[in-house]
């Protein structure tokens, strides 16, 4: 299939005369990188001007550092200082990176290599549009390979479905030729149409002019310092506004300056999430494999670059997700499916795409909703491949990197490998137990990869005596190194990033419209104290306050109540520690401002109805656990007052339950007095009796116990249920088994034995009903024998329903 | 068979696009499969169209599909095309068949009724009483017939036969052979070169007999998705109806803006989502490319005859009302809600719209 008119869009590529051979390349593309191997082979350039920013040239030297195993990325950190310029820039480099192709042949062939783009952190670097702030930097973006007018009408005109299946069929299926100097006047050709098809304003504004002017310079000094030939790899795009250099050529402005560089691992699943925006082609795994089969390395097994894939999948299904693995057969009609379908297409072998198709068509026997498969999906992450990139050791690290190893060493944390580990803490009677705490807390926040806590206190219910552990796992990986890399702007200490992080939340609820949200306030108080960060202490504390006395929801509050008073015990129970310190004198008045702010905030609580009472409730359970303290750290006086007050009240019957709970739970009265005050409830007069019941519900959320105690409650039930009929009986059943339900089975037998003796039944009784399976049966059944009961009575056999005779 | 021909309103694949066939043909330089009447490819470009060679696109949205398609045949695979009504599956097994086997006529329409003789062969009665059981008294099955002269059959809606009939075609399609025992212990038909089976079925239908495993095994599953692109769907629709009126020498006056807000008014429904993604409730009704080109002909066909030939957003309005709102209740709220709250802002800024507006009022006031 020709479809490139070569005339029409050809650029001299290679110019003997000026002895300049430009090399258009896309990212990642293996076969531009063999035939550019091919091609340096043969020139053998003395310099090789590659399109890199120029001060990521000191890292060429560490690339090629025994022991350096890509993937690995240069990065540049943001400056601290620039606002909204965040974002950490990437330069990702595979094994199959044209790029890392040439710096490795120039180095062989003893060849200069320069880096001839701006600065990474040059305004013009900075420019493209992004859609959050921190939002990862491409110096290297091609998203007008993917999309486009141009791409769009070759598509179009070639069949190919879309910008990376066309880019495979042009080029990625010609990479076995021998002859480069066709192949790159094809990617010359095809790079000069898309550009022709650009808009030449976006070209302005995303910083490509800009860019291209810092290139074409370079490439005169190089011509003006040439010491044999020059090679220019660049992005095809770049190509033909490089070709014609004239001596114009100024540096832009700021193309001087120099920033925080660093070479660092990488792997291929973050690497394929920087090609969603633009980086180059998808999926490495798959055409790391295409490359080792270009370079006939990794043993040749006689079989296709198809079976290899394809056999690799099963075999990975089977080990990870047999529900989705498929028979041989199938495999053997998938092989034969990708090729028939090249070979349709007009492919000399099998690619990305055409595996794809196989794979849907041959293992797929059902309906696809629109492109989404699991057996689809599970091929995408496994072609994503998950190879992590390695350093030699000892090299050379971002300080937040350095610094995190270090303090993870100093707590006896291993990092020697990516395997998962276990750690046991004593958080609070091992004063080191409790700092390597807070160090996992702190990486939590600041690099989640690293770590995760399997058990321990949690943050709502604090400290309890069977929470005297965490467990964590921990694993250093390359990911835990990206992770760090995003942040490293943020500080150079683990704790400083993880206040900034804290500080940003707390900024975000605030963006949000949420900074009179207690609970959420008081919840990245908790973690602050957790992570031991004692810098943000004041500030936090601050928007807590702020927060508390902004605060209008009484569940926020209450639940906040709850959380601060956990982190009070938690406070006073860890060995002292500065940090911990911080926290423990920042609290009480906290919690002061809280327990008052809601005492004032009860009373509203009168006016909650039917619908809205379950949130109530909640409060008042969270009231409840916050009071159990004997010794609360907030003063409760104010608390009981509004309570009483609210027991005066005409409330909702579920609420009234609740209140008469708490109000028995904390001793504001007795159980005797509870249990009267909940007889008069229930035999108050509604329209509805199901309200009477709801007023046990209300109980039951939150003393249950205070019910089965006091039998003279268990006595006003039993006298509610004599006021109504069986039907009526049958109609609050519902009701009463949702109040119910609170008990525990103890409770309820209990419960069933009180009763049970008022009615004069025995034992015998109860074991009968209990072999009734489920309580529907049991009130169908009623229903039923009520139904007979009025059959025989209207039939005239009123006298079968006595005793028997 | 003849016969049949003879009494069909619309002419086979095979006859509508005779040109295009015989050109395709004088051009094919590929390799033709065993017993194809085209090379893969040149019934690729049959389906997908060739402007070199005037062959016209006559699928569109999913090029791919109809390249697995073409690779499962080839591989003597059945191929099933399974989706939503109206997604042109049937459409595409005729082509296929016309352009493969040079004959789109051997079909089994799937239903309950179906039965043996409909698979596999049955009997002429008179001749079976007047010399017992020939060649000449066997009545071969559509299936029969494309094994014999390896040609493709196709089994419409075949989720809707019972079971039993589902297992003739495991067989037919593993072995290749049929096996007449009437007529003696061996005597049976081979599959010629090009035999093959294409199904369809809608999977969703309510009322069918879920396909068994091993009779899955032996077709390629292709799910043939309504088509997403506004621009394609346009086209189809423009092009479709174009066709219809041309045949009955019709002319009106079809404005582009009208198409707009038909393909408009289908694709937000049938996505849940308006362009600008604004939610909103997807109705059941079927709201195929099919529909849409049903609605654009009787809208045409309105304004031609009760009107004075120009098509507008009334006619769509009043047509789109007998697609969707037939009798369940839930899809004339969902409708509704579309109406009220965003055809009414598009009706301000656009007289077809504010026609359109007009007519599904009108008609909801009616009812
Ligand atoms: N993607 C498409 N390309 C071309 N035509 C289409 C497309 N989608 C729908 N159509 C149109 O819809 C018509 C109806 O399609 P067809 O009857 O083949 O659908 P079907 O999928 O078999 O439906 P059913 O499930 O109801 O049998 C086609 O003849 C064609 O005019
Ligand atoms: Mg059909």
């Amino acid at each position: 299939m020709t479809v490139l008119d070569p005339a029409a869009t050809a650029i001299r590529l290679f110019d003997s005369e000026r002895d300049l051979h430009f090399f258009p390349i896309r990212h990642h593309s293996p076969a531009c990188a063999l035939h550019l191997r091919e091609a340096l082979r043969a020139i053998r350039p003395a310099t090789v001007l590659i399109e890199g920013p120029v001060d990521f040239e000191p890292l060429i030297t560490e690339l090629l550092a025994p022991g350096v195993v890509p993937p690995v990325a240069m990065v540049a950190l943001p400056d601290g200082a620039k606002k909204g310029r965040g974002g950490t820039t990437y330069y990702p480099i595979c094994r199959h990176s044209p790029e890392f192709i040439a710096i490795r042949e120039a180095s062989e062939l003893g060849a200069t290599v320069r880096f001839i783009d701006l600065p990474s952190r040059h305004a013009a670097m900075l420019s493209d549009r992004r859609h959050r702030p921190d939002q990862p930097l491409l110096p290297m973006r091609e998203v007008m390979f993917d999309r486009g007018a141009y791409v769009d009408a070759m598509c179009a005109r070639t069949g190919f479905r879309d910008g990376f299946a066309l880019w495979d069929g042009l080029f990625e299926a010609r990479a076995r030729g021998t002859d480069w100097r066709g192949f790159f006047a094809s990617v010359g050709a095809y790079c000069s149409a898309l550009r022709a098809a650009s808009d030449p304003d976006e070209l302005q504004t995303d910083g490509t002019l800009p860019r291209e002017a810092m290139m074409r310079a370079c490439i005169q000094d190089a011509i003006a310092a040439r010491t044999g030939p020059i090679a220019v790899v660049t992005g095809g795009f770049h190509t033909p506004a490089l070709i014609d250099a004239q001596a114009e050529s100024v540096r832009p402005a700021g193309a001087a300056a120099r920033s925080n560089a660093w070479l660092i691992r990488y792997d291929f699943r973050a690497l394929d999430r920087l090609n969603g925006y633009g980086a180059g082609l998808p999926l490495p795994g798959f055409y790391e494999r295409v490359w080792q089969r270009l370079i006939g390395d990794g043993g040749e097994t006689g079989d296709s670059l198809t079976e290899d894939i394809l056999v690799g999948f099963r075999a990975h299904l089977i080990e990870s997700e047999p529900a989705l693995a498929f028979s041989f057969p199938t495999l053997r009609s998938m092989v034969e499916t990708a090729r028939r379908l090249a070979e349709l297409r007009g492919l000399s072998e099998p690619g990305r795409t055409e595996l794809f198709d196989a794979l849907q068509s041959s293992a797929i026997k059902e309906e696809i909703e629109v492109g989404a498969h699991p057996l689809l999906a599970a091929f995408t992450t496994y072609l994503q491949g998950d190879r992590l990139g390695d350093l030699p050791p000892g090299s050379r690290l971002p300080p937040l990197i350095e610094r995190a190893r270090a303090e993870a060493r100093s707590f006896g944390l291993s990092l020697e490998d990516a395997v998962a580990k276990t750690r046991e803490l004593d958080i609070y009677r091992k004063s080191r137990h409790g700092q390597t705490s807070r160090f996992l807390h702190a990486m939590r926040l600041v690099a989640p990869p690293f770590a995760e806590r399997l058990k321990g206190p949690d943050r709502v219910h604090g400290f309890r005596a069977d929470m005297l552990m965490e467990t964590w796992t921990y694993a250093w990986s390359p990911a835990v190194e990206a992770a760090l890399i995003e942040r490293a702007a943020d500080g150079e200490t683990v704790r400083d990033v993880a206040a900034t992080i804290l500080i940003r939340r707390l900024g975000d609820l605030e963006r949000e419209g949420q900074c009179n949200n207690a609970a959420a306030a008081f919840n990245l108080l908790s973690i602050a104290f957790d992570a031991g960060i004692g810098s943000a202490a004041d500030t936090l504390v601050a928007a807590v306050s702020t927060a508390v006395g902004a605060d209008t929801n009484l569940l926020r509050l209450t639940n906040a109540l709850v959380m601060g008073q956990a982190l009070d015990s938690r406070a006073k129970a860890m060995q002292s520690d500065g940090t911990v310190k911080a926290f423990a004198d920042l609290l009480p008045p906290l919690l002061d401002r809280l327990a008052r702010r809601i005492a004032e905030l009860l009373p509203d609580l009168a006016a909650v109805n039917a619908d809205t009472v379950g949130e109530a409730i909640a409060c008042l359970a969270a009231l409840a656990e916050a009071m159990a303290d004997p010794d609360p750290p907030f003063p409760a006086r104010p608390l009981r007052d509004a309570l009483q007050g609210l027991m005066a009240a005409q409330l909702d019957p579920q609420l009234t339950g609740a209140v008469i709970a708490l109000a028995a739970l904390i001793g504001l009265v007795d159980e005797a007095e509870a249990g009267r005050r909940l007889s008069a409830a229930l035999a108050g007069a509604f329209e509805r009796p199901g309200d009477a019941i709801r007023t046990l519900s209300g109980v039951m959320a939150l003393a249950p116990q205070l019910f089965v105690n006091d039998s003279s409650v268990i006595t006003a039930i039993d006298n509610l249920f004599g006021a109504v009929d069986d039907q009526g009986f049958l109609d609050l059943l519902p009701q009463l088994r949702m109040a119910f339900a609170e008990l525990s089975p103890q409770e309820t037998d209990k419960v069933a034995a009180i009763v049970a003796a008022a009615h004069g039944a025995g034992e015998d009784d109860i074991a009968l009903l209990q072999q009734v399976p489920d309580a529907r049966v049991l009130t169908d059944h009623l229903a039923l024998s009520e139904r007979l009961r009025g059959q025989w009575q209207a039939d005239g056999l009123a006298a079968w329903l006595g005793p028997a005779p | 068979m003849e016969q049949r021909n003879a009494l069909q309103l619309r002419p086979s694949a095979e006859a509508r696009f005779a040109d295009e066939l015989a050109a395709l043909k004088a051009a094919d330089q590929g390799r033709r499969p065993p017993g194809w009447a085209l090379s893969a490819r040149a019934v690729r470009s049959f389906i997908l169209g060739d402007s070199k060679l005037s062959v016209r696109r006559k699928f569109y949205g999913d090029d791919a599909l109809v390249e697995r398609a073409l690779v499962a045949l080839m591989s003597e695979q059945g191929l099933m095309l399974v989706g939503e009504p109206g997604t042109a599956k049937s459409m595409l097994s005729e082509l296929l068949a016309a352009a493969i086997s040079g004959s789109s006529m051997l079909v089994v329409q799937g239903s309950t009724g179906v039965t043996e003789d409909h698979v596999r062969y049955g009997w002429n009665y008179a001749l079976l009483i007047a010399e017992g059981p020939t060649p000449r008294a066997l009545v071969p099955s559509p299936v029969m017939e494309a094994m014999r002269l390896g040609r493709i059959v196709r089994v419409e809606e075949l989720t809707r036969c019972p079971p039993e009939i589902q297992d003739v075609l495991i067989s037919v399609l593993s072995e290749k052979v049929m096996s007449v025992p009437e007529l003696g212990e061996s005597a049976s038909v081979y599959a010629a070169p090009g035999f093959s089976v294409i199904g369809t079925a809608n999977l969703r239908d309510r009322g069918v007999h879920e396909m068994s495993s091993a009779l899955k095994r032996r077709f390629n599953f292709e799910t043939v998705l309504p088509l997403t692109d506004p621009a394609l769907e346009t086209e189809l629709i423009r092009q479709e109806v174009g066709k219809r009126l041309g045949q009955a020498e019709i002319a009106v006056n079809f404005p582009d803006e009208v198409t707009d807000l038909l393909v408009t008014t289908f694709q937000d429904l049938r996505r849940g989502q308006t362009k600008d993604n604004v939610p909103l409730s997807k109705p059941s009704a079927v709201m195929s490319t099919a529909e849409a080109v049903n609605i654009a002909h009787a809208a045409a066909l309105e304004a031609a005859f009760l009107g004075n030939g120009d098509v507008g957003g009334a006619h769509i309005g009043r047509q789109l009302q007998g697609v969707i709102v037939k009798d369940n209740a839930e899809d004339v709220k969902k409708v509704r809600a579309y109406v009220d709250h965003i055809v009414k802002e598009r009706a301000r800024r656009s007289k077809v719209w504010s026609d359109f507006l007009g007519a599904v009022k009108a008609m909801k006031d009616e009812s």
